[in-house]
């Protein structure tokens, strides 16, 4: 039986990991990117984001100061004997990586702007929980949601009307409208269809998702890069200092609708996409990635 | 392209020299002003004439919300890294007059009143690159004061660390009221419609 301990350590360390790497498939888009770019100042900054990625890894530290509104996506296994407070135990891992790390306070009261020294409050780490049939694990995704990483983002219900074009340009839109705020290049999540409030969740879900998978859907996937295409004409450039990279991955998740209308949300993410996701098993056994 | 190596506090001269996109290196000490509290605590007291603990003439502010770690002998400086500056838009005129400080380091450009103080009494806006925390704490030799801790929580308080060959740092607003930002943003308009055309929206 996994213990409350046991689940404390292992979020914390996911949690601590989310921020202090650039993810393996961020790190080969920045690369990719850094070969295509022909903008001379681009093209220093990209080296140095990849630098960044570089350091990280062989040192283990934090990529940016602002690290974020914990957030915890949480899939339990049916054959996973939960029988701890998971709530209180997310919330300790942070209190816990907060004081280990030094981390500053950034979650703060909505009203009264009083930040927490523990990262911690009401409803903070913001945890989403999914249930997985079959499984024997416990998989948390750690999400630290900073400004650059969680401030950006946009929702609205449209009509049924010019589904596919309205989609894009909510999408063009939005990355213009928050410009060089997000430290781009960009990671763009979309979410289209379900309700207004599972919108923004699949919007989400999109940044978490590893950006050399592409949307099973072929029209789906098909847009994803296009709008990747028509992001990087917009000039932004890596910190909004122009050049050819502004956008590293379009991801787009979709869920059924009404059939009056159709939510889109976006959500961007910074440059360095920080996540991490892990499993703990049944009997012990933790993966991380 | 252009590298330039400067020492803080920068000569005016020195400053109005600096163009646009120019890579700069900084060393020597930089003051983190990074709250709203603490910028207004400066203003408040340069408005009533009195004299600060630490003198900002041609000095170089930076918008650092830094990681501290509390020890016996103080505060340690564990990381820094570049906020978004936007949010000092409202106060950056008067503090660049006031203070008459040489240079900001941020990230993501200040508004137009701010470029116009800049050109008026000689000021630049240094860009950093956000998410760098690792590239610039390694350039970071120390942190040889806290000011205003009694005044303000360790957040918000003013830092003055010492720094050597700070950068990549690019001079996003230049003393002849140039702005990169502005320059892009029209740039980026003028893509739009060919952009609008290529995804079938028009």
């Amino acid at each position: 039986m996994v213990s409350y301990e046991e689940v404390v350590d292992f979020a914390a360390k996911l949690y601590d990991m989310a921020n202090r790497r650039v993810p393996p498939d961020v790190k080969g888009a920045l690369k990719r990117a850094y070969n295509k770019e022909s903008n001379a100042y681009a093209k220093i900054i990209l080296k140095s984001m990849l630098e960044v990625a570089h350091i990280a890894e062989e040192e283990n530290i934090l990529v940016c100061q602002d690290t974020g509104v914990p957030e915890f996506f949480v899939k339990v296994g049916t054959d996973f004997p939960l029988k701890i407070d998971l709530k209180k135990a997310l919330s300790e891992a942070v209190a816990k990586v907060t004081r280990e790390s030094s981390y500053r306070g950034i979650a703060a009261h909505p009203i009264k702007r009083v930040r927490s020294s523990t990262n911690t409050g009401e409803r903070v780490p913001v945890i989403s929980l999914d249930v997985e049939y079959g499984a024997d694990f416990l998989e948390i995704t750690a999400l630290p949601q900073g400004t650059g990483s969680g401030a950006w983002s946009a929702m609205k219900v449209f009509g049924p009307y010019d589904i596919v074009k309205t989609i894009k340009k909510f999408v063009v839109d939005a990355v213009v409208e928050a410009g060089t705020n997000p430290c781009p290049p960009i990671i763009v999540g979309v979410g289209i269809g379900g309700t207004p409030d599972l919108v923004m969740k699949l919007a989400t879900l999109a940044i978490v998702r590893d950006l050399d998978k592409r949307h099973p859907d072929p029209d789906v996937a098909n847009m994803e890069q296009e709008l990747l295409e028509a992001i990087n004409k917009t000039g932004i450039g890596p910190m909004g200092l122009g050049g050819e990279t502004t956008c590293l991955g379009v991801n787009i998740e979709t869920a059924f609708t009404s059939a009056s209308w159709n939510p889109v949300a976006v959500k961007i993410q910074c440059w360095p996409g920080r996540r991490a996701t892990g499993r703990i098993y049944a009997d012990g056994r933790v993966e991380m990635r | 392209m252009r590298e330039v190596r400067l020492s803080t506090p920068i000569p005016k001269e020195k400053v109005l020299d600096l163009q646009l996109m120019d890579i700069v290196y900084l060393s020597g000490k930089v003051y983190v002003v990074v709250s709203p509290q603490a910028h207004m605590l400066l203003l408040d007291a340069a408005r009533k004439g009195l004299k600060l603990p630490f003198d900002l003439t041609n000095a170089v502010v930076y918008h650092c919300p830094a990681l501290l770690k509390e020890s016996a002998g103080g505060y340690r400086l564990i990381l820094v890294g570049s906020t978004t500056s936007s949010r000092f838009n409202p106060l950056a005129p008067e503090f660049i007059e006031r203070f008459r400080i040489s240079g900001i380091i941020g990230k993501g450009g200040m508004d137009k009143a701010t470029l116009e103080a800049c050109k008026k009494y000689g000021c630049v806006y240094f860009s950093a690159i956000g998410g760098a925390s690792p590239i610039y704490t390694k350039k970071v030799e120390g942190l040889t004061n806290v000011y205003w801790s009694d005044r303000l929580s360790i957040y918000e308080a003013i830092l003055e660390i010492v720094v050597k060959d700070f950068g990549p740092l690019f001079v996003g607003m230049d003393a002849h009221g140039n702005s990169i930002y502005e320059q892009i943003q029209r740039e980026v308009r003028q893509n739009i419609p060919k952009i609008y055309q290529m995804l079938g929206i028009h």
